[in-house]
């Protein structure tokens, strides 16, 4: 009789779980949805129209919704104020060991008529540490092109200056920091501590920083010495994102993939490699792993085979600076 | 933002008035009976203090806020800086366990677990209490974001967050299904847990079952200040309560219990862990390709099974020697 009771309540208690589960799942339907594209569907277009400067406010703001008509095919954006296009690319040649394996990297190329258009967002804020897919922060601040950042609100130390404001300063000096001027040049800096840094470089107002790193390519140049601190082990072949400098206003941000075993990632010295090869001047190593996100007009482009998106505290995007209405 | 001392130093009196109330009508516990109100008085203050200590410096020592590399002995100063995402939870609840405990000691003879127990459902109330008190702080209590124009986007399902650059979006509220939890153990512990078997019964089995849920509700939250890496430290330490809890039980069970029977709860517990490990990497989209509704299905199935493993220990504690 005890034990009867006993299992009564337990069975009871498990089915009150099971229908919390029940409500979660179906509130989470809608996030589970991911629209196909294939590396195959991208298409190359010619990147050289010139570009119009329209400011954006330094802030946490987005900038100006995308042009519907600016979208040509599944991989190219252009308005007046923003070129982008991405394309696919096989890396198995940047791959030392598994020999036969499929690699392969998204190369997202972009021009800005103004620095103002690489701009930085938080899931909530920069002194918090929530987190959100990166795609509902894109979608909120008109993105172009999104992708996750540094990770950084989550990092107990490190370094944030977004939009022109400083939100920490906890250098230890076991990172690489990148810095963005007004101008939207990449200034590296190896190893800085706290203090160090100030809101101006090279006589020029800095925008933004990330903290994550290492440094891959400076002065057009692979760097030998790699100081080696985060999760992401440089031997080992994870998805990967760096974001880098080919030209003034002109960036390339390139994306190895790792689609749950069905294809490697890359070593870091062979991403610094394709970075290299790929143009920039500076090149400077962003979260990779699960965080890794490329979204694109609605899609992540990236892992698609994927279930789980690990969300991110901090994105990067470019923005379009074109108000179709006022122009016309 | 400013009402918030005020709201949880008057809740947290009326719960501890409570308790005093409790003790000084127990009509069958004479000990309880004794400096009743005197007990719940220092229990208030001892509690608070403890409370707000632990709940400072667990998240400094748990976090290696204090950088003393820089700036020396000052960095001791950071220790006075109380914000929301700068104190542990869970190290605050011991704090307070602490307090009571510390305060049934000296103001009664005897076992301290019968002034624990007496205390176990107001200590649950407490913990709700400052579970809701967490929606002043707009995210720290919240969840995962909903989809736009959910069904759920309402309070108290879910909380609207307000970002940075004038936007808003409108999150799970995880910080109301933890005082939820907590409520409901608090009712069982008021009514159903009342003299209830072996001292020090009642007050475990709170503080298993306080914090069984809040492995989940520590997983499902977004804002989380107490991070080592991608772990939740909160729900470690919540884990390591469960465990101890156990351990206590096990080892003071009474009976003369062969090595397997008194040891197979924990052992239970340590496949739990390991699956919970498993359910973590799962909900970060590393292994198995389970959704993420599906992998908080499993971890709740866990949790059912370690709260049985919970329950057949404390059957065992309740044996007297």
């Amino acid at each position: 009789m005890k034990a009867r009771k006993s299992l009564t309540r337990f069975a009871s208690f498990l089915a009150l779980m099971a229908a919390i589960c029940l409500v979660f799942s179906a509130a989470a339907e809608d996030e589970l949805s991911i629209a196909e594209l294939s590396p195959e569907d991208v298409e190359e277009v010619s990147m050289d129209a010139p570009l119009i400067a329209n400011p954006l406010p330094i802030d946490f703001t987005g900038g100006f919704a995308p042009l519907e008509s600016g979208y040509l095919g599944d991989s190219f954006y252009q308005d007046p104020t923003i070129q982008v296009e991405i394309t696919y690319k096989d890396v198995k040649d940047y791959i030392k060991g598994y020999k036969g394996r499929d690699a392969g990297a998204w190369i997202v190329d972009v021009r800005i008529g103004d620095a103002s258009q690489l701009r930085t967002a938080a899931a909530e804020a920069f002194d918090k540490k929530t987190t959100l897919p990166v795609e509902t922060i894109a979608d909120r601040l008109n993105a172009v092109v999104a992708f996750n950042a540094d990770y950084i609100t989550r990092q107990d130390d490190g370094y944030i200056y977004r939009e022109g404001v400083l939100f920490k300063d906890k250098l230890k000096g076991k990172r690489d920091v990148l810095l963005i001027d007004e101008d939207g040049d990449f200034h590296p800096v190896h190893l800085p501590k706290r203090d160090e840094l100030s809101d101006t470089v090279d006589g020029k107002k800095v925008l933004n920083s990330f903290c994550f790193g290492p440094i891959l390519v400076e002065n057009g140049e692979v760097l030998e010495k790699m100081p080696n601190f985060t999760y992401l082990k440089p031997e080992n072949y994870y998805a990967r994102l760096a974001i880098c400098q080919v030209g003034p206003l002109h960036y390339k941000v390139i994306l190895t993939t790792m689609e749950q075993d069905y294809t490697l990632g890359l070593q870091l010295k062979s991403f610094a490699q394709l970075c290299k090869d790929e143009g920039a001047i500076v090149a400077y190593n962003l979260d990779g792993g699960y965080s890794t996100t490329l979204y694109f007009h609605g899609i992540r482009l990236n892992s698609q085979k994927n279930v789980n998106f690990r969300e991110v505290p901090d994105i990067f995007y470019f923005a379009s600076a074109w108000d179709g209405g006022n122009a016309e | 933002m400013s009402a918030y001392p005020w709201i949880m130093t008057a809740g947290s009196a009326a719960i501890f008035a409570l308790y005093g109330l409790r003790c000084a009508m127990a009509e069958r516990l004479p000990e309880l009976r004794k400096n009743a109100w005197l007990n719940a008085l220092l229990s208030f203050v001892l509690s608070a203090a403890f409370g707000a200590i632990l709940a400072r410096i667990g998240y400094a020592l748990l976090m290696s806020e204090l950088d003393f590399e820089y700036e020396g002995i000052d960095a001791l100063g950071q220790l006075l800086e109380f914000e929301i995402d700068t104190v542990s939870f869970i190290c605050g609840a011991l704090g307070v366990v602490l307090g009571v405990l510390l305060a049934n000691r000296l103001t009664r003879k005897g076992s301290v677990f019968i002034g624990m127990d007496a205390f176990a459902p107001f200590g649950a109330l407490l913990a709700a209490l400052f579970r809701l008190g967490e929606l002043f702080f707009g995210s720290y209590g919240a969840g995962g974001n909903l989809p736009e124009g959910s069904f759920f986007a309402f309070f108290p399902f879910a909380v609207q967050i307000n970002v940075a650059g004038g936007y808003s979006y409108w999150a799970w509220a995880i910080c109301v299904l933890s005082a939820f939890f907590a409520l409901v153990w608090a009712g069982i512990a008021f009514f159903k847990l009342r003299s209830f078997g072996r001292a020090g019964l009642s007050f475990t089995l709170t503080l298993f079952f306080l914090a069984l849920p809040q492995v989940l509700c520590e997983s499902m939250r977004h804002n989380v200040s107490m991070l080592w890496l991608f772990v939740h430290v909160e729900e470690l330490l919540c884990v390591l309560v469960l465990a101890g809890v156990m351990l206590f039980w096990i080892l003071k069970s009474g009976g003369n219990l062969s090595f397997l029977r008194r040891w197979a709860p924990f052992g239970v517990l340590l496949l739990c862990i390991g699956l919970l490990v498993g359910v973590e990497f799962a909900i970060d989209g590393k292994y198995f390709g389970l959704p993420v509704p599906v992998c908080y299905g499993i971890m709740i199935a866990v949790l059912a099974v370690i709260g049985w493993a919970g329950v057949a220990a404390a059957r065992r504690y309740n044996e007297e020697p």
